[in-house]
């Protein structure tokens, strides 16, 4: 476990030092302060839009620095050929691997702490009161940011972190879309269509699960017990993700 | 005790559908406490021999053992250094903070690692450049922070793959030297190079790779004539082979 947090460590060191992420972070918390100001303008229903606009501005900004980490962190080691050194130390693969996802994994969750005080505290002086409510949106945006980075990592142990990056995106759309599949699928009369429909829907991971910002933003509350199985839901695809991304890096060389 | 020993060690590459041979049926046996070189033109199959000595590839058939271990045991590695060539590492971290890095992957306790960072800096002349980011570094600074971090778990046998090339005549002689102090220690020296001058001026015991294949192995003293230089030996050692292969 110490070189896996070493590796992880590591990872955020190098990380944390680049300035692209200060970059979105500072982007989305801009975004939010502004979001304040639009909502001025918008009678009525001022604190619903600001929910709104903070909530996907924060989900935007953890899916694009988890995929960015996610999908960099193993290529960067690969194309530096730092990784010759590290696996010349007395490193396991596997240790690899769930160091770099570590390591991007508290990055990513770093970036949307950040940012989320900053929309609490937005929100705050806004309402004048603590919306505790808003919590429940964002621990489930940190469960998203988490698989997302998993799935990055299992496609940057086969392409290049602009592909895994672009690939991570599609999965991204298509997951906020994959729970539609099963009613086209319904209707779909050829035997090959269900079939890869079917396969789709089990493959890709059901994003929209995650998504709770409109009843949040509703003031509706959501049970503590649909959060819980929506991380179970999350860790097991998670664990899945990262044991396809251990099988396929085993057999790999650094030469 | 062998430090290092291959045994019909064997690795095919396979591009384009076509095989390369990078190595073919090497036997090596180095013994411990010495500097061996490993010599070979370009392309002679030395890089790949250290990469499948240190696991960064596996071999196709044969096997080897460093240090009485058999390659693939995870705890040969923590008795071993390894400087790549052309070595790359963390761009953004400093001296002190690469060190540190890959002394926390040893399990080293921090009161002693720290201490040990400060003996490898000052072993190295990179004291006064501790906290410069490593991007900030000359080729000379990269090559010496990578010595010092292939000794930062004191080990037995250090794999340096053409540490001189590209140095300028200063620090060509600085790294000769850390190497010189490094055998001095009583650690084994497993020195890849072409640069023939400094190999003579290094090592007690040779090997020559030649398309994959190793041509020649022995103390330096009993493969040299009299006043008969490396350079001269090793082209004759090559045109030998080339010879014999025609």
């Amino acid at each position: 476990m110490n070189i896996i947090l070493t590796i992880a460590q590591g990872v955020y060191q190098r990380i944390i030092k680049s300035r692209i992420l200060y970059v979105i972070v500072v982007f989305c918390l801009f975004a939010i302060a502004y979001s304040t100001l639009y909502s001025a303008v918008t009678a009525g229903e001022e604190t619903k839009l600001m929910k709104d606009i903070g909530l996907a501005g924060i989900a935007v900004a953890a899916m694009l620095i988890s995929i960015m980490v996610g999908s960099t962190a193993i290529p960067a080691e690969i194309e530096s050929r730092t990784i010759q050194t590290l696996i010349s130390k007395p490193v396991k693969k596997h240790e690899f691997i769930l160091g770099q996802f570590l390591g991007s994994v508290y990055v990513s969750l770093l970036s949307i702490a950040i940012m989320s005080v900053g929309f609490i505290i937005i929100l705050a002086i806004k309402t004048h009161a603590l919306n505790l409510i808003m919590l429940k949106p964002l621990i489930l945006i940190c469960f998203e940011a988490i698989v997302l980075v998993a799935v990055s990592v299992l496609f940057s142990t086969i392409c290049s972190s602009m592909v895994s990056s672009i690939l991570a995106i599609v999965v991204y759309i298509a997951g906020h879309l994959s729970y539609q599949i099963p009613f086209l699928v319904e209707r779909a009369g050829n035997v090959v269509t269900k079939f890869i429909g079917l396969f789709l829907y089990y493959a890709l991971p059901n994003l929209q699960y995650f998504n709770v910002k409109a009843p949040a933003a509703h003031g509706i509350c959501i049970p503590w017990g649909l959060v819980f199985g929506v991380i179970l839901y999350g860790a097991i695809y998670t664990a899945v993700m990262l044991l396809v991304s251990l099988v396929i890096f085993k057999n790999k060389d650094f030469a | 005790m062998l430090a290092v020993k291959t045994e019909r060690l064997t690795k095919i590459y396979k591009t384009d559908g076509k095989e390369i041979k990078a190595i073919q049926d090497l036997n090596l046996e180095v013994t411990p406490n010495q500097i061996y070189g490993f010599l070979g033109p370009n392309g002679a199959g030395k890089t790949t021999t250290i990469n499948v000595l240190l696991g960064l590839t596996a071999p196709t058939t044969g096997t080897a053992w460093i240090l009485e271990k058999q390659i693939g045991d995870i705890e040969i590695k923590q008795k071993i250094g390894f400087l790549p060539q052309s070595p790359y590492f963390y761009e953004s971290f400093s001296s002190v903070e690469l060190l540190n890095f890959y002394g926390k992957i040893f399990k080293i306790p921090r009161k002693e690692r720290y201490k040990k960072i400060e003996e490898l800096l000052d072993m190295v002349g990179l004291t006064d450049s501790r906290k410069i980011p490593l991007r900030k570094f000359s080729r000379g600074m990269l090559q010496r922070i990578g010595i010092a971090q292939t000794l930062i778990n004191d080990p037995d046998l250090v794999f340096f793959d053409e540490p001189i090339a590209g140095l300028d005549p200063v620090g060509r002689k600085e790294v000769m030297d850390t190497i010189l102090n490094i055998k001095k220690q009583g650690r084994t020296v497993f020195f890849c190079s072409h640069v023939l001058h400094d190999v003579e001026m290094l090592c007690d015991s040779i090997g020559v790779l030649d398309k994959g294949q190793l041509i020649v192995s022995g103390k330096l003293k009993d493969l040299l004539k009299p006043k008969e230089s490396l350079e001269e030996y090793f082209l004759k050692s090559i045109e030998k082979k080339g010879g014999e292969k025609a």
